[in-house]
């Protein structure tokens, strides 16, 4: 009984572990990949950190729906999917946060990041082959 | 016949304002929000009474190109006296992300005092509670703080090594008017500028979340009709005002905390009058899921004698309000919410206020 109990965990926890491997953090490579603190980009997606190496930040973002968006509320946030849109939204109508840019695919996240050097945004870990991207690794 | 013209011309300026922030948008790609909300409101002051209210609808656009953001927020506003909507510019902004330590912004804006004026101001559905506190209420509704300022505004943060986050915010503005419901939109009065200044810590690490500030404002008052000795209404009051200000605010583990007070110090024509009015508001509430119960306190104390800057409100005598209720967050477009509030004014003959409110708030 014990043993099925550790295998179910190691398959829930092996389970977790690619579901988080999923999704990354990408910036423009002008504003450099390297390790970010979680506290630098939840800063950076609700409108605290406001430059990278002296870049506009830039947040694009797929719906609230979409399985990116849903990883960086659990991962980087720890919050629903619904609690970090009306927490971004309410960032930007205080005016405390640029308003984010919508995107509908991976493709056009990159695509948008690529347009602004301190451009930022989620994608799938198999999207983000682009040169013109750095991932960002989550620091602590 | 008359009203007939009046509401014609009314609706003429709606439909003009709305054409031409619609075709502008249209021209710039900006996209336009819609916040508000619709109630229904049963209120117990003496006698009982009930309604349905669709008290304002916002319009919200703001775009960034670059290092420059442009923000507005116009608001279609039920006005107490004629029960019909007038129109509100509340922002005009343009704003400049001059480092990453340091933005200004020039226009219309909300004045950063205390946590709730200008984290939680318009827009219902991100406030927990129907409404407002009534301390810091807006200044055409009774409201203590000068919510709005016309003027420049500065802000920032500072990294304080790993530990936390310093941010400022620095308001240069043309302060109040002559009574405290006007705002000086195209001129002001006295010349004199308000200069506020907040100061908040953010710790990171294991507190992140926390929010701990102060604030300190100064303004030069040249306000009309506050003095009995004077028959003429028009006639004018000189004095300062100074406001000190404390709060604490906290959004992680489901909690949300919102604690702010303070002290208003006021000296009028050469110290005829100098006296103290004093102001706090705790919020509680605690985020299970969707659903968010919550519960709210604020008493204001005015010196023996009322407040000549506050005199309608300090003819109240001193006030104690405590609210509770729940928010439904339905989804990131909808938010229902349920609450009742009991108000005690302390002043002879004043009577006490109990309100139910029911209220489906919008954001699109």
């Amino acid at each position: 009984m014990n043993r099925i109990a550790l295998l179910l965990s190691l398959s829930l926890v092996v389970a977790t572990q690619a579901r988080a491997d999923d999704f990354v953090v990408v910036r423009n490579a002008k504003s450099g990949g390297g390790t970010v603190s979680k506290a630098d980009l939840r800063g950076a997606f609700t409108g605290k950190v406001r430059e990278f190496s002296g870049n506009a930040v830039v947040v694009v973002l797929q719906g609230e729906s979409n399985p990116a968006f849903a990883w960086l509320a659990d991962s980087i946030f720890g919050v629903a999917p619904k609690l970090l849109a009306s927490k971004i939204k309410q960032e930007v109508f205080k005016g405390d946060m640029n308003k984010t840019v919508s995107a509908e695919s991976d493709a056009e996240v990159i695509a948008k990041i690529k347009e602004a050097p301190g451009g930022i945004g989620v994608v799938s870990a198999a999207a983000a082959k682009d040169p013109a991207l750095a991932i960002v690794t989550v620091g602590s | 016949m008359k009203r007939r013209s009046v509401t014609m011309k009314r609706l003429t300026r709606y439909a003009l304002a709305l054409g031409c922030l619609s075709a502008l948008a249209a021209q710039a790609e900006v996209p336009i929000s819609f916040y508000g909300d619709v109630d229904f409101r049963v209120n117990k002051e003496g006698a009982v009474t009930n309604t349905f209210a669709v008290p304002r609808l916002e319009l919200f656009a703001t775009h960034t190109i670059d290092r420059v953001t442009f923000l507005t927020e116009i608001m279609f506003e039920v006005s107490h006296e004629t029960n019909a909507f007038a129109v509100d510019i509340e922002r005009v902004e343009i704003g400049y992300q001059i480092t990453s330590w340091l933005r200004v912004r020039a226009g219309r804006f909300h004045t950063a005092l205390g946590y709730y004026n200008d984290a939680i101001h318009h827009g219902a559905y991100f406030m927990v509670p129907v409404y407002r506190p009534g301390i810091v209420d807006f200044e055409d509704s009774g409201g203590l703080i000068p919510a709005h300022s016309v003027g420049l505004h500065a802000d920032g943060r500072f990294e304080l090594g790993s530990a936390a986050r310093l941010r400022f915010d620095i308001d240069l503005a043309n302060g109040r008017q002559g009574t405290l419901s006007d705002l000086a939109n195209l001129f002001d009065i006295n010349q004199g500028k308000a200069l506020n200044v907040r100061l908040r810590l953010e710790p990171l690490g294991a507190a992140e979340g926390l929010i701990v500030g102060v604030n300190f404002m100064v303004d030069r008052l040249t306000l009309t009709g506050v003095d009995p000795s004077q028959n003429d209404t028009a006639a004018k009051t000189w004095g300062l005002e100074q406001i000190y200000g404390a709060h604490v605010a906290y959004f992680e583990h489901n909690l949300h905390l919102i604690v702010e007070g303070y002290a208003f110090h006021h000296l009028l024509d050469g110290n005829r009058f100098d006296g103290w009015t004093l102001a706090a508001l705790a919020e509680v509430g605690y985020v299970i899921n969707e659903v968010t119960p919550f519960v709210r306190g604020e008493f204001e104390h005015f010196p023996s004698g009322g407040d000549p800057v506050f005199a309608t409100q300090s003819a109240l005598g001193d006030g104690l309000g405590v609210a509770a209720g729940v928010r439904w967050m339905i989804n990131e477009n909808l938010a229902f919410k349920a609450q009742g509030e009991y108000f005690h004014h302390g002043a002879a003959g004043s009577t006490d206020r109990l309100t139910g409110t029911l209220q489906l708030a919008f954001a699109f």
